[in-house]
């Protein structure tokens, strides 16, 4: 199964609809409560992402039998440095955001933690390919 | 009384959604400001403490199955905020205490029912 949603830019009065549609997807087809749990944070920090640096992206999930693939797509700034993006605490988006209790630096983070596998790939001024791979296993396993 | 009716009286909360909201089990407490600190560490049935107004709370405590938002120092949610909050059937409160405060009153309580 694959599910696609476009993201906009920006857009924080959508922000999280396709990380709760997701989720929904997940629960359906019966995904393991640990996995549906990390497949939502990697999706809700990766649709942010979009709606926060982005000027529009897509956030598809493919669901297989023993994964989750998250992926984010977006045209946007780019990440010049990944290593130091990585860092917990390191944050570009500006104080109007940060007041509303998003870029703390946990994003991506929060993504790589929840993640069993990540790549991220960004070009400067075109944008960011994130891709994580979740195994749906059930806690502590 | 039950556990709801301890914690609203406690912490002085006004519920603004619907009394059928309170159906979720109250199951702990989590106290943040940064979304993204509540979405990685708070847990299904945890009431959520914030000074946070905006819709994007309930996003979060959505995805995070939270069985409750308090919104504190006598802040109260935006419109928006307010109706998605009906529509997802998540309680959603406020009150004139501030953070250390509610949550000092919360955990006192919780404790008392060995939920902390």
């Amino acid at each position: 199964m694959q599910m696609q949603f476009e993201v906009q830019g920006m857009d924080f009065n959508r922000a999280g609809e396709a990380a709760a549609k997701i989720k929904k997807a997940l629960q359906m087809v019966g995904m393991e409560v640990h996995t549906v749990r990390r497949a939502v944070i990697v999706a809700y920090e990766a649709e942010l992402n979009i709606v926060i640096h982005a000027r529009r992206g897509t956030l598809t999930a493919h669901v297989y039998p023993d994964r989750v693939e998250i992926e984010a797509l977006d045209e946007g700034p780019g990440i010049p440095d990944i290593t130091l993006a990585m860092q917990e605490g390191y944050s570009t988006a500006p104080p109007h955001i940060r007041e509303m209790g998003f870029g703390a630096g946990m994003g991506l983070p929060n993504i790589n933690r929840c993640s069993d596998k990540l790549q991220i790939d960004s070009a400067v001024n075109k944008g960011t390919h994130v891709k994580s791979i979740i195994f749906n296993q059930a806690s502590g396993e | 009384m039950n556990l709801w009716s301890k914690i609203i009286q406690s912490l002085q909360l006004t519920l603004l959604t619907d009394p059928q909201t309170l159906q979720r089990d109250i199951r702990g407490a989590y106290c943040g400001d940064l979304l993204s600190d509540v979405l990685a560490h708070a847990s299904p049935g945890d009431l959520w403490i914030t000074i946070h107004r905006h819709r994007n709370i309930v996003a979060v405590a959505s995805l995070v199955n939270l069985s409750g938002i308090v919104i504190t120092g006598g802040r109260t949610p935006e419109t928006d905020t307010l109706e998605t909050a009906e529509k997802e059937g998540l309680a959603l409160f406020f009150t004139p205490l501030n953070n250390f405060q509610a949550c000092g009153r919360i955990y006192a309580l919780l404790s008392d029912y060995s939920i902390m």
